[in-house]
């Protein structure tokens, strides 16, 4: 990719010269109720949870286990009701809502099992945005390329409506890396595709995350997914149940 | 966010927004019509007026006076002397054919032997020709209407003041027209020395007299000005009896009645807008809420919450822009359409320019009601949770209290700059503002309710396309009630002025007492009124009165002279204008008025039964012969109080009165009433006197008696009331169209509105079509479904409106107006029907669509 323009700061990158100092993520006491009918669930219990930077963590467990509230509190998009969460050292209650939306723009990227692209925004536009909102120079460029990459680079001018599953996929992947985010969250980035199509795009994923060195942290029920991770962090009923790595 | 990146992702989240478009842009520019129509009417009869301000005065500078002028020569300057003059004197008067019917006039007598008449503008006559070749000093020039109205022409010969004069033609068109003033009746054209000849001038006429100049064209601007206030310094009574204007003032009286016209029906318009706005709010609001996981993927994305904010205002704005702009161009040709029906209005030439000033204005009022009334909505993005994109059902975040106050600030202010720009009066400003804002707060109010009252109507007693409707209507998330508001206002308005003119209307026609003169005689010689009656009694005459009247002019009120009161007042007008607006200080030119007109005193022993003491004791004072009763307003006009000595001015000789009784009286009568009665015996009667009479004549006899006193009595003026009441009830049902021609503008935003909310549950309709064709129910039977609830909400918004509009109509035609009259529920009823018919009309059209497609499609969406 002859087109990248690093927007990361090179301390906190993991592949590559320098090894950050805190972690990339880092839970202490996690808690999350959340109001169910007439009665308060708590969907997360004391959650203490430390990722490094570079690492890929696959967060598993079964439906309703608290995997995509976690992975909400660890992304900013939530607040936890207990405990305390960082991202790359920055406790996030400290922030308000306009804090972590800049939180989210410089230093995260997402993907979900829902694809979520702007509908009413070509490929290219929704891959564009990201770049567009750091200036980053030579943003079509490197969109481009970053298309390429994912094997669309003659798709971009269609609509999400008009691409399948995978291929919305693949751009959501194209546009969660495109201003190369220190941290990649993937919340059952397969769950709508087919097996083969799944394949491909975890294999898609896991490769553009190694080349841009991105820490990353994938919540899904997959065991095959989760066992390419560093690490497997298991979730039950809102507690940590066990931890291996690989 | 940078600007370029703010446009390109504003443009890019444009797509696709056709269907939100199309009702945004109805509604915006709907209002924004009616505001850009109005303006640019009175904008293009003002430059009417300003572009033929010298033909409209008819030269450079008048003098005007109801008594004749002094010599000019001794007040102008040397080199005005020279500059071309022509004399003008006017009157009302009644002619005669040689058939022997008669009518009443405005004749024109012109003496242009140092000038060419006219001296701007251009008279145009059949046959054509300058008009000094045509008039000479036995022949009159006549008005198309006298043409037409006796069947007289070029060649026949009318009877003036007792003098015949041979038409030489008809006026077609002259300079200075009669379309802006009041006048009794068509216009006459002829010399001076030809009215001298007549015996038209004498005690009593309502004579004017004119001079017109055209001066040097150095006399421009302050020149102009300090000639004009020189004249007015140097000719007795100047500023006060005599009227010194110029040209460029162009018709300050006439312009100040269409400031008035721009303010008033500017407010009707501006509430055209307003409602158009409450369905811009209801339209953000929907498309907020459709857009939400959208939003969500921006916060998620790392946008802050006011930079999704900026982004759908912006969206907004180019909206409101194109709406504005449509309705702009829409608004901007009414000008061409009206000048086209009413000519008079202003010059052709006028015809298909554009109103640029009035554009502009509407396009940026449009634009900022829109802004400000879609931020409250927009601030609905704070709620969106980024959290959206992990589960839709996460709970909304709340809207910082900051960010509220302030969209409601914007909002508040907003509404008052509206009502500013539109009646330049704070104070009405506010007024309206507030008015508007308590009808829709408990139109709102009125709506939950009856909608609350729909949902709980007993379903197992109903039949059930009447109970499906009655649901659908009454769902929570219905989103109707913003358009059941607006319909509502919008039939307000013109239901409201349906009924006021009914009401008026019905006054006119009833106002007159059975007993009531239906004809007044207007300077009969006290000799000749033995005569006069005699006729009048012979045509089957009844109720007849008559009472002496003498002309007199007001000199002094408690020693201080008409002048200085009114140096005095303008003064403290003056500070009052500045405090309080234009409008306040408008209102403030009646008393001058009173102050400096001519003053009719009669003279009378009793009182008619019309007249009730209301201070003071008449003719109490023994030994006093010089005491005065004087109307209780008129009083307050003229700063008098009992006890005040007024000094008049009866034909160069000075007489004092003691204001003695104050006196209220009924003018509704229409007996013969007059703001001063004299005690009989005291000064005045020396004094030249003229009689007026009155008398109730039977409508058969009424036009046969004119003729004959016409013959027999040609200085006598006849007033006959019916035409005169004809004349006002058209001008009544004019003014009344106008006002309701734009509040059918505020009602159909309403419509809009509706059918927006319709179309933008276009979705939802969809899938309730296809669920119920899916059980069997045909297409017309879905139809009738939604029928039924497009049909409520009309109703509920209708019978809102009904019932508002009876009641403030009943209020206001009670409190401000003071008749006994109701309004009328036929009204009101037709009112209802319409409105229903329509709603389900709107509803229809706008869920056609969803009527249309086919199940399965649907159900995929």
């Amino acid at each position: 990719m002859s087109n990248d323009v690093s927007v990361i700061p090179n301390e906190l990158r993991s592949s590559g010269a320098a090894k950050p100092a805190v972690p990339a993520l880092e839970c202490r006491g996690v808690t999350r109720v959340l109001p169910s009918g007439n009665v308060a669930l708590r969907v997360l219990d004391g959650i203490d949870l430390e990722i490094a930077a570079g690492e890929v963590v696959a967060i598993v467990g079964p439906s309703g286990s608290g995997k995509s509230t976690l992975l909400g509190l660890l992304a900013g998009l939530d607040r936890p009701s207990e405990g305390s969460v960082r991202v790359l050292g920055r406790p996030l209650e400290a922030l308000d809502e306009d804090g972590l939306a800049l939180l989210r723009r410089d230093h995260l990227g997402f993907v979900f099992q829902t694809f979520q692209l702007l509908t009413n925004l070509t490929a290219r536009e929704n891959v564009l945005l990201p770049l567009e909102m750091h200036r980053i120079p030579d943003a079509g460029a490197r969109c481009d390329a970053l298309l390429a990459r994912v094997g669309l680079g003659a798709r971009g001018h269609h609509y999400p409506a008009q691409l399948s599953g995978g291929e919305q996929q693949r751009v959501a992947i194209a546009r969660a890396f495109a201003p190369r985010p220190h941290i990649l969250l993937a919340d059952e980035p397969t769950g709508n595709l087919d097996p083969k199509t799944g394949n491909a795009v975890l294999e898609l994923l896991l490769e553009l995350r190694a080349q841009e060195g991105s820490t990353l942290v994938i919540v899904t029920h997959d065991e095959r997914i989760a066992a390419r991770a560093d690490r497997r962090v298991r979730l039950e009923a809102g507690r940590v149940a066990s931890e291996d790595r690989a | 966010m940078s600007p370029a990146l703010f446009f390109r992702t504003m443009a890019r989240q444009s797509r696709g927004a056709r269907g939100r478009l199309a009702f945004f842009v109805a509604c915006v520019s709907v209002g924004v019509a009616a505001v850009v129509g109005v303006a640019g009417i009175v904008d293009t009869v003002e430059l009417g007026i300003r572009t033929r301000s010298r033909e409209l005065l008819g030269g450079d500078l008048s003098i005007e006076s109801r008594q004749p002028l002094p010599d000019l020569d001794e007040h102008v300057p040397a080199e005005v002397r020279a500059a071309p003059r022509v004399s003008i004197t006017t009157l009302p008067t009644m002619v005669r054919t040689d058939k022997g019917s008669s009518r009443l006039v405005e004749l024109k007598a012109i003496d242009a032997s140092r000038g060419a008449f006219p001296l701007a503008g251009e008279l145009i006559t059949a046959p054509r020709g300058p008009v000094a070749s045509l008039l000479d000093d036995r022949s009159v020039l006549i008005a198309p209407a006298i043409a037409e109205g006796e069947g007289v022409g070029a060649g026949d010969t009318l009877h003036i003041g007792g003098k015949a004069f041979r038409i030489a033609g008809v006026i077609e068109r002259e300079p200075e027209p009669l379309t802006f003033s009041f006048v009794f009746g068509p216009r006459v054209l002829m010399t001076r020395a030809a009215l001298a000849s007549t015996d038209l001038i004498g005690v009593g006429n309502r004579v004017r007299y004119k001079e017109v100049l055209a001066l040097p064209p150095s006399y421009a601007g302050a020149t102009l000005a300090r000639l004009q206030d020189t004249l007015e310094k140097s000719i007795p009574g100047g500023g006060s009896y005599v009227r010194v204007e110029t040209h460029e003032d162009a018709q300050p009286a006439l312009r100040r009645t269409l400031e008035r016209v721009q303010s008033y029906l500017g407010m009707v318009a501006l509430l055209s807008l307003l409602i158009a706005s409450v369905g811009v709010a209801q339209i953000t609001s929907t498309w907020i809420a459709q857009a939400a996981p959208q939003t969500a993927i921006l916060r998620c994305l790392g946008m802050r919450p006011r930079e999704v904010l900026l982004l759908y205002l912006g969206h907004v704005l180019l909206l409101a822009l194109i709406g504005s702009a449509i309705g702009g161009l829409a608004g901007a040709t009414l000008p061409s359409l009206v000048l086209a029906a009413y000519p008079e209005l202003a010059p052709a030439e006028l015809i298909g320019t554009v109103p640029l000033a009035a554009l502009a204005r509407g396009v940026l009022l449009g634009v900022g009601v829109a802004l400000v009334f879609s931020v409250p909505p927009l601030t609905a993005v704070w709620q969106v949770s980024p959290a959206r994109v992990l589960r839709a059902e996460v709970a909304p975040l709340p809207v910082p209290r900051l960010v509220r106050a302030l969209s409601a600030v914007v909002l508040a202010a907003g509404i008052v700059l509206a009502a500013l720009t539109q009646t330049r009066d704070l104070e009405l400003a506010l007024s309206f503002a507030g008015g508007v804002t308590v009808l829709a707060g408990l139109l709102w109010l009125l709506a939950r309710g009856l909608l609350l009252a729909v949902g709980r109507l007993p379903r197992a007693r109903l039949p059930v396309a009447i109970w499906q409707g009655a649901a659908a209507l009454a769902r929570p998330s219905a989103g109707t009630t913003g358009s059941i508001v607006a319909l509502g206002l919008g039939t307000l308005v013109v239901l409201g002025i349906t009924l006021i003119e009914g009401v008026l209307a019905r006054e006119v026609a009833t106002a007159v007492p059975k007993d009531a003169p239906s004809v007044f005689f207007a300077d009969v010689q006290p000799d000749q009124w033995p005569e006069v009656e005699r006729v009048v009694v012979k045509e089957g005459g009844a109720h007849i009165q008559s009472v002496p009247v003498v002309m007199a002019r007001l000199r002094a009120v408690g020693g201080r002279t008409v002048e200085q009161l009114i140096a005095e007042r303008e003064r403290s007008e003056g500070h009052r204008a500045a405090g309080a607006g234009g409008d306040r200080a408008r209102d403030e030119e009646r008393p001058r008025q009173m102050l400096t007109r001519e003053q009719r005193i009669t003279t009378l022993e009793t009182l008619s039964p019309s007249n009730t003491i209301v201070a003071g004791e008449l003719w109490g004072k023994d030994g006093v012969a010089n005491e005065i009763s004087v109307e209780e307003d008129y009083a307050r006009d003229l700063g008098a109080t009992l006890g005040s000595v007024l000094t008049f001015d009866v034909q160069g000789v000075p007489l004092d009165f003691v204001v003695t009784s104050l006196r209220k009286v009924d003018w509704r009568s229409f007996s013969v009433n007059f703001f001063l009665v004299a005690e009989p015996g005291g000064p005045l009667e020396d004094a030249p006197r003229f009689m007026l009479g009155a008398a109730r004549m039977p409508a058969s006899t009424e036009q046969r008696m004119q003729n004959e006193l016409a013959e027999r009595f040609p200085n006598v003026t006849v007033l006959r009331v019916q035409p005169m009441i004809d004349r006002a009830t058209e001008l009544l049902s004019q003014v009344a169209l106008a006002v309701r021609l734009l509040g059918a503008f505020a009602a159909v935003t309403g419509l809009v509105i509706l059918a927006g909310a319709v179309a933008s549950s276009q979705l939802r309709r969809a899938r309730e079509a296809a669920l119920l064709k899916a059980l069997g129910l045909t297409r017309a039977r879905v139809a009738s479904l939604f029928a039924v609830e497009y049909a409520l909400a009309g109703a509920v918004a209708a019978t809102l409106a009904t019932f508002g509009a009876y009641a403030l109509v009943a209020l206001f035609t009670r409190n401000v107006l003071e008749l006994t009259t109701l309004p009328s529920w036929s009204a009101s009823a037709i009112g209802w029907l319409v409105i229903v018919a329509l709603s389900i009309v709107a509803g229809l059209l706008a869920s056609a669509r969803a009527l249309r497609s086919p199940p399965l499609a649907a159900f995929r969406e």
